[in-house]
């Protein structure tokens, strides 16, 4: 290596190689790089030693050919080799290694990605559990309760909505045929909003107590479901009255 | 490889997520994961590896092909636990400088799949924070995987340090340098090498390894 002032002068780092592709000069830059090595494949990470020597050695290089180097501080840096045969049978190349920013990029991204996925899925968990939770309100917004004297009080909670008459109708039939209620009295007073869809649900569950030979009894009509149930009647034998309080003594139910 | 892996390669390739996991989707409506895996990722990606080597693409390619098939493993994943009443444990890693993490995450997955726990610790893992983990949570197995052949040594290396520890954890080694590799018979207890995510399925429901013409030789 006599003369590497020659290569000195290149503003990257490059190397002079025989057909063996062993290093006959290189450049000091090269050297800070790379350290003094005597074959060009001694300074590429293996996996990229079979490419090196399979595109070098061919006659006409490809370019620019991207290979793995191992740095003086044994660290991996990726990078891009121009290379061409001189008329005095050596290979020159001139090594631009690549900066990693591009590959940091790619790996924040996908962190963020991955982040992304997981609250996500997270969401979806959430999304069951409240789902879950809102079957349990539903199940729970209508406890039959046992008078005595063939009678069941049905308080019913919150909003009336068909989701909620579907969930509880079976349980509360089931309550009824068990105990061979007569009457049934659904109390509206902890009943907050009513959809127009509720109130005919709830219509067609009453019709089912028609058919099973119950009686309905409805009370604690707020003003401002009245409207709603105005036609709840036509054609059911339901009986309103405006407080609980006022059917139980009736039925000589309070003690 | 068929034109399906090759049509989904070009995709990952292209970055076109949505395309790729359109056609992930279809596959799986009359295929299994496993088919998926197996038979479409797998070959997939192992043609990208020899794209680079053929210099056709370049690092960044083969990074950006790499998160469009891991988005796409992460989207056709198990989600809910598989009820099981065994809960046997696995830690799913690859050793220091194996920067190839896809075969882990289906690893990982089908293990999943099988009702397994599991821990996935991902790529490039030191040997010292790795056997830290596994005495802490004492799984029954530690997967292991790795795609260049030069780290096949290093594999070793780690299988070694894992089958030593007290509770005795059973030693799953894959990766497409384990299934290049020669590792022919004189087989060490609990060390189990699988070359193909079948053979890793067919360890997982009988217990034994598939019937190879190589075993093992560690050491």
């Amino acid at each position: 290596m006599t003369s590497a002032s020659q290569l000195d002068e290149w503003p990257l780092p490059a190397f002079k190689l025989n057909s063996k592709l062993a290093i006959v000069e290189c450049s000091e830059k090269a050297k800070k790089l790379v350290g003094d090595c005597s074959s060009f494949l001694e300074i590429l990470d293996e996996a990229s030693r079979d490419k090196a020597s399979k595109f070098l050695s061919s006659d006409q290089p490809v370019m620019p050919l991207e290979l793995n180097f191992i740095s003086v501080t044994k660290e991996l840096f990726l990078g891009d080799v121009y290379s061409k045969w001189g008329s005095d049978l050596f290979l020159n190349i001139v090594l631009v290694p690549k900066g990693n920013r591009l590959l940091e990029i790619t790996s924040q991204l996908l962190s963020l990605r991955t982040r992304l996925q997981e609250t996500n899925y997270d969401l979806l968990l959430e999304k069951e559990r409240t789902e879950e939770l809102l079957q349990q309100v539903r199940q729970l917004s209508a406890p039959c309760i046992h008078l005595g004297k063939r009678h069941v009080l049905i308080p019913l909670y919150g909003d009336l909505d068909p989701r909620k008459i579907e969930v509880i109708r079976f349980h509360i039939l089931n309550q009824i045929y068990e105990t061979g209620a007569e009457t049934v009295i659904m109390d509206l007073t902890a009943m907050e909003q009513l959809e127009q869809e509720g109130a005919n649900y709830l219509k067609s569950l009453m019709q089912t107590f028609k058919v099973m030979g119950v009686r309905g009894i409805v009370t604690g009509i707020k003003p401002q479901h009245a409207q709603q149930l105005h036609h709840l009647k036509t054609g059911l034998d339901l009986h309103f009255v405006s407080s609980l309080q006022t059917v139980l003594a009736s039925r000589k139910l309070l003690l | 490889m068929t034109s399906k892996s090759q049509e989904l390669a070009n995709l990952f390739l292209a970055g076109n997520e949505e395309q790729a996991l359109q056609l992930v989707q279809t596959y799986l409506e009359n295929h299994t994961k496993d088919e998926l895996y197996q038979l479409l990722l797998t070959p997939a990606m192992y043609w990208i590896g020899e794209l680079w080597e053929k210099n056709i693409i370049t690092v960044a390619d083969e990074h950006l092909a790499t998160a469009i098939c891991d988005f796409v493993v992460s989207v056709t994943e198990v989600r809910r636990p598989v009820q099981n009443s065994l809960k046997k444990k696995v830690m799913v890693l690859g050793p220091e400088g194996e920067d190839h993490y896809i075969g882990l995450k289906m690893v990982a997955s089908l293990f999943k799949e099988n009702g397994w726990e599991v821990q996935y610790l991902g790529p490039n893992l030191p040997l010292d924070a790795a056997i830290d983990s596994a005495k802490r949570w004492e799984p029954d197995v530690v997967a292991l995987s790795a795609a260049l052949a030069y780290r096949l040594p290093v594999l070793k290396k780690y299988a070694e340090a894992f089958i030593a520890l007290d509770f005795k954890p059973s030693v799953v080694l894959g990766g497409r340098a384990v299934s290049l590799a020669n590792w022919s018979a004189s087989d060490t207890e609990g060390i189990i090498i699988v070359k193909e995510l079948d053979q890793l399925k067919s360890w997982i429901h009988t217990g034994k390894e598939s019937a190879n013409d190589f075993s093992i030789s560690i050491g």
